[in-house]
């Protein structure tokens, strides 16, 4: 895991990158609201964040389920946006892939695993013959774990950790660089976690995978991140090393969710200090331009409710945006 | 402390079109008096069932067939329905995992307090009921309580929802709280505000809880003591810090080496390779032998007996009989 810091190459450039939804009259929904940030090749960018902060909507528009309302998303020198040609976006389907939350709702019910997985294959024309595509999706079958047998099976006969290396295979098919896993592992137990963390790190060091991994459990992002943004409400409010960020959060909000996960250690957990947040979630229907953590923050001032701070970076790596911390 | 509530042997078969799940097999654990009581276990391992088997909720096809329930010196399987109902709510309530889908959305969640306390407190008026309405929400920590208890269901976040079902499973002071996954459904900043409230109310209250989660940082939070459960069994109880520190049944081993610890960095996650059991045709033996590092012949085909690995802490594997010494077969 992890690449030498020297030969970094930007592999995604996100720069200032905005969705927002319309939901009715006069009010909008700032879902993603100016995002930059860079993934480099061969890393894992980890992003957390509450339900609702955007970080879905975050990594669907990157590759181009959404379309931005502004901002621009370069991938490998390639623009990201609806300005491609045809030939261009399907080039860019060939290199990027998403693995989806949910392996129940995620797979076809009527077609077998053979056609699920075999579908990218079909239309990017990488197997020329039926009997050439039985065999590359045999191949990627044993790759994540499972057997040819169950090529000719239906969804419904695996379970759920089995239908998501069935997910796995299918964003494999085409080869890509650049995988986008949307919370792949939180519908599924514990001991199935861990098989699926294992496999997609194993896969990351054979094929020099990038990932973007999406999630709400933050212990199990800081195992498989070489770095990670936290969000909120749309914004990106820190990005560092993920040692960086569980050693030393800056943000108020970050210490605060560090704060909150539990630690499977009874010792350490029942005598532990926790930083409470106030309340829940503010609607992100119609924000203000105040910063967006304002209202839940402990150490809010008049600044903080005049504008929103920028991303800064306090540290070689390390980027806040607060403006009482930085 | 005194055992508030005691299963023994307790068996819980599920009829289904292609035949019977023995959803439950042979369990037993207690409950103390105040004390909270972590069931844990991946779906599929039957802790759910056990739950609503001691509460009399099974689904028309379950069915207890073997062992018995003891609350207070009697034995809640052989109550009737209607003598059920009177146990339900005031002695033992329950909380849901989602509290979305187990508030009714077209009810104020004010009358759906009270709709507790109409079944259960007959003598109450209605001024009364409002009042205890009112008391019980400000109680779980929801601010303006007055204006909350006219609101709907959808007008409240999903923290929010949770605590509204809690103060209901509380209105009328039950001795025994089951809490089904009650912060699965929730984030995380949220789910420690909840553990926060259950530990809060615990002392209030001096009710005893049983959680059920499978996220072993929640149990580490809460717990007094904790039951593994696995293929419809119970493999392991016994003190948390005992379990987390000393733990005996190979699956629990597996299970607390395959999480990630928040403050250490290792390479790789050490998996449990493999799936749960059918239970449909649960194994002969010990339900967890097929995945085993550690597996014997005797395994497969025998169920281990209870050995004792400490003060209070029990489990059910071969590798602790005094035969095996060690040695794989």
């Amino acid at each position: 895991m992890g690449i030498n810091k020297t030969e970094k190459q930007v592999l995604l450039d996100v720069q200032h990158l905005k969705k927002y939804f319309e939901v009715g009259k006069n009010q909008t929904l700032k879902a993603v609201d100016d995002v930059t940030l860079q993934i480099y090749k061969g890393e894992t960018l980890g992003l957390v964040g509450e339900s609702g902060c955007g970080k879905s909507t975050f990594g669907r528009t990157v590759i181009h389920l959404y379309e931005p309302t502004s901002g621009t998303v370069t991938f490998d020198g390639m623009k990201v946006d609806k300005s491609m040609s045809r030939k261009q976006a399907h080039e860019l389907t060939g290199r990027m892939q998403m693995i989806f939350q949910d392996p129940y709702a995620s797979l076809n019910p009527r077609r077998k695993i053979m056609d699920i997985v075999g579908e990218g294959l079909d239309a990017h024309g990488l197997a020329k013959k039926r009997k050439d595509k039985e065999e590359q999706v045999i191949r990627l079958l044993e790759t994540v774990g499972l057997q040819a047998e169950h090529a000719d099976r239906f969804p419904h006969e695996f379970s759920g950790g089995q239908r998501q290396r069935v997910g796995i295979a299918r964003a494999l098919a085409v080869n890509p660089d650049f995988i986008v896993c949307d919370e792949p592992i939180s519908a599924l137990d514990v001991s199935i976690q861990a098989q699926v963390v294992n496999l997609l790190e194993e896969l990351q060091e054979k094929r020099g995978l990038t990932y973007l991994f999406i999630a709400h459990d933050l212990s199990m992002v800081k195992h498989i991140s070489d770095r990670i943004g936290v969000m909120y409400l749309g914004y990106l409010v820190e990005l560092a090393d993920s040692e960086e960020l569980f050693n030393n959060p800056v943000h108020p909000y970050t210490k605060a969710l560090l704060s909150a996960i539990p630690i499977p250690e009874p010792e350490i957990e029942k005598n532990r200090k926790r930083i409470m947040l106030e309340g829940t979630l503010p609607s992100p229907i119609n924000l203000g331009n105040e910063c967006k953590f304002a209202s839940r923050c402990p150490h809010c001032s008049e600044q903080c409710k005049s504008a929103q701070p920028p991303l800064k970076e306090i540290k070689p790596g390390h980027f806040v945006a607060c403006s009482k911390f930085c | 402390m005194g055992k508030i509530l005691e299963v023994s042997n307790l068996t819980i078969h599920i009829k289904t079109h292609k035949g019977t799940v023995q959803a439950v097999r042979d369990v037993n654990f207690y409950l103390n008096e105040q004390e909270t009581l972590a069931v844990v276990g991946e779906s599929g391992s039957g802790k759910s069932i056990t739950m609503k088997g001691i509460m009399g909720i099974l689904p028309k096809n379950g069915k207890v067939t073997e062992g018995t329930v003891m609350y207070n010196g009697k034995d809640l399987t052989k109550y009737t329905e209607r003598e059920m109902q009177t146990i339900r709510g005031s002695e033992i309530a329950m909380v849901f995992q989602d509290p979305m889908t187990s508030l009714n959305p077209t009810m104020r969640i004010g009358k759906q307090i009270e709709e507790m306390l109409k079944a259960h407190k007959m003598d109450m008026t209605a001024e009364q009921r409002k009042a205890r309405a009112i008391e019980l929400l400000s109680l779980v920590g929801i601010s303006n309580p007055e204006q909350r208890y006219k609101q709907y269901p959808h007008q409240l976040s999903g923290g929010m929802r949770q605590r509204v079902v809690i103060a209901i499973a509380l209105a009328c002071d039950p001795k025994v709280l089951i809490a089904d996954e009650p912060t699965t459904a929730l984030d995380v900043t949220i789910q420690a505000q909840i553990l926060d409230l259950m530990r809060d109310l615990q002392k209030k209250t001096k009710t005893s809880i049983i959680i059920i989660t499978h996220n072993l940082g929640v149990v580490a939070n809460i717990a007094d003591r904790v039951a593994v459960m696995y293929g419809g069994k119970l493999v392991e109880t016994g003190d948390v810090y005992e379990i987390f520190k000393n733990p005996c049944h190979e699956y629990t081993k597996g299970l607390l080496a395959s999480i990630p610890k928040a403050h250490e960095k290792g390479n790789r996650l050490r998996a449990i390779p493999g799936t749960p059991p059918d239970l449909m045709d649960p194994p002969k033996g010990c339900p967890f032998a097929a995945r085993c590092n550690e597996t014997m012949v005797v395994c497969q085909q025998f169920m281990p007996e209870y050995s004792d690995c400490g003060s209070d802490h029990k489990s059910a594997c071969w590798l602790l009989d005094p035969r095996a010494k060690g040695g794989k077969a």
